[in-house]
């Protein structure tokens, strides 16, 4: 379109722009003025016949947690509140070799703690469906302003659900890449063995596009692979979709799943049985444990990740008597809440006299996590469930009750433990709110996701 | 017999380099005892021979070439953003 010259990269930002002006959601912590610039030179390199990439004149929001050069990066924190990025992210520089124009950076629970973006040190989201409710989190910026017509797209990162559900609770796409997919170099970290950075968008084609332009192995990630290319000649109509009976029985009641999701879940199986997908009832017994795990390994890895912030090299710093006195000072005071109660739980799960009762034995339950998941796909193509047990909740309603918050995330740790990808579509509305369904494909195989994220948004399109 | 103490909770507030004040020391004790008695579910699992692999995708090995690359501008520009600097080196206290 912007190459045809259809639409102008300019006129597509400046409607961006309206949008964020028009709403009020708190979607963005910082507008970038030079995405002006960026998005005239597409359209001078359009109009002047130039071959312009894929990506050229989109705009897209980045969450607060990927650096970008020369751009203040905060991830939702006063500790970094003045932080500028001395460096840009592999991804975003993979993005503006495509031409990407990059239009703001979005609010996000602090550190990516959270599932509600209530833990900004920069206000509270708002749900572009229900203004009195939360967009979900910790991406909750990037999803509010994918479903409000305020991006084109957006990157976010998931460490524990933190893309698929605030993409469930307003309404878009969210994708969580394999572990290992997309390089991490730049993002600033939270727990290294679950962050993934991935992308929110309005279908899964787009997520797909997306995708393909930031995959890929990065020698500066050195946990970051080259996709092996699989024979993936499938046909997704012979997809069996396996539905882990811990996490949704057709039959019985689902205690725990609100009743609009329970459903608007059971519609969506029923709607593919009824295009020939075969829908079978599968079990992944480890299931059960799956978020006691991973708030004990991610508040462990969150308590050795966030150590850097120390007031000495650079971000926040408060001066005290001695060296620890400066420390003590500038952690307590640069830090919200949440992320000194995860730092604390990191601390203690990984001590010498509780190490082998939590984070020992955590680690070890996230092996038969794996291995039940390598099972299970081998009776199954694609694992189904909701994305969240509820649809969107109200600012305030779980701010106080850390353990009701994580709830919010039962259905998204797994992926993140087991590394596997994992994808949100809308599949229904409560009332006004709109709920997700997740669907979670073998490693690396994230096409056969894909197409499915794509059959069911063609078949059974939602209103 | 809580699982953990508003002693307990200062001194991890102390490993961690984090100030906690007494109010916040007992409100946090009472958070993590949630916290603690909601993943001690975990006491249940049969992990007996389990052996941890460390992966989540099969990686091997990769070597790369020994030559060398861009030299990183960006170091100046993040000592730039030390709190304090004296001759081009971060400036600390007395750490010993």
């Amino acid at each position: 379109m912007i190459q045809s010259g259809k639409v102008s990269a300019r006129e597509l930002l400046v409607r961006c722009v309206e949008n964020i002006k028009k709403d009020k959601l708190n979607s963005f912590v910082e507008l970038f003025d030079d995405a002006y610039e960026k998005a005239e030179e597409a359209d001078r390199k359009a109009a002047e016949g130039q071959t312009i990439p894929l990506l050229a004149g989109i705009p897209i929001a980045v969450k607060d947690n990927i650096l970008i050069e020369g751009k203040k990066c905060s991830a939702g924190s006063k500790i970094l509140k003045n932080y500028v990025a001395p460096y840009s992210t592999s991804v975003i520089k993979k993005l503006e070799k495509e031409g990407a124009v990059f239009l703001g950076r979005t609010n996000m629970d602090e550190f990516a703690m959270g599932s509600s973006t209530e833990h900004s040190a920069y206000g509270p989201t708002k749900n572009p469906h229900d203004k009195k409710r939360v967009p979900g989190g910790s991406s909750g910026g990037s999803a509010a302003a994918v479903a409000a017509g305020e991006c084109l797209v957006a990157l976010g990162s998931d460490t524990g659900g933190s893309i698929r559900q605030p993409a469930s609770f307003c309404g878009v796409v969210g994708l969580k890449p394999t572990y290992g997919a997309v390089s991490r170099n730049g993002l600033i970290a939270m727990a290294s063995s679950l962050d993934q950075i991935g992308t929110l968008a309005k279908t899964a084609e787009d997520a797909e596009i997306i995708f393909n332009a930031i995959k890929g192995r990065d020698p500066k990630d050195s946990t970051s692979v080259e996709p092996k290319i699989k024979n993936l000649k499938f046909k997704i109509e012979n997809f069996v979709i396996g539905v882990p009976k811990e996490f949704f029985s057709p039959r019985g009641d689902n205690p725990g799943l609100s009743r609009s999701v329970s459903s608007s879940f059971k519609e969506a199986l029923e709607n593919l049985q009824r295009r020939g997908f075969k829908i079978k009832e599968i079990s992944i017994p480890s299931l059960e444990y799956a978020t006691e795990v991973y708030y004990i390994i991610m508040a462990a890895e969150v308590s050795s990740n966030l150590a850097r912030y120390d007031g000495i090299k650079y971000g926040l710093s408060q001066k005290g008597k001695t060296l620890l006195d400066g420390y003590m000072k500038t952690r307590k005071s640069g830090f919200g809440k949440e992320v000194r109660r995860r730092i604390l739980l990191g601390a203690y799960v990984l001590s010498a006299g509780y190490y082998d009762a939590y984070y020992g034995r955590a680690q070890k339950v996230r092996e038969l996590i794996k291995n039940d998941f390598k099972k299970a796909f081998g009776e199954a193509d694609i694992i189904a469930s909701p994305t969240t047990p509820t649809p969107a909740f109200k600012i305030g309603e779980k701010a106080d009750d850390p353990v009701q918050m994580y709830l919010a995330d039962i259905f998204t740790n797994a992926a993140n433990l087991t590394g596997v990808p994992a994808i949100s579509v809308p599949c229904g509305f409560d009332g006004k709110l709109p709920l997700g369904i997740q669907f979670m494909a073998p490693w690396v195989e994230e096409e056969k996701m894909f197409s499915l994220g794509k059959f069911f948004e063609e078949n059974f399109p939602i209103n | 017999m809580p699982k953990i103490t508003v002693k307990e909770v200062k001194k991890l507030g102390l490993l961690s380099r984090v100030s906690i004040s007494e109010k916040e020391a007992s409100e946090l004790q009472k958070d993590m005892e949630k916290i603690l008695n909601f993943v001690s579910k975990l006491e249940k699992a049969e992990i007996s021979d389990t052996i941890c692999s460390t992966l989540n995708v099969e990686h091997v090995n990769i070597f790369r070439g020994d030559e060398a690359g861009e030299k990183p501008a960006r170091d100046r520009s993040l000592l730039k953003q030390a709190p304090e600097m004296e001759r081009g080196y971060i400036k600390t206290k007395k750490v010993l």
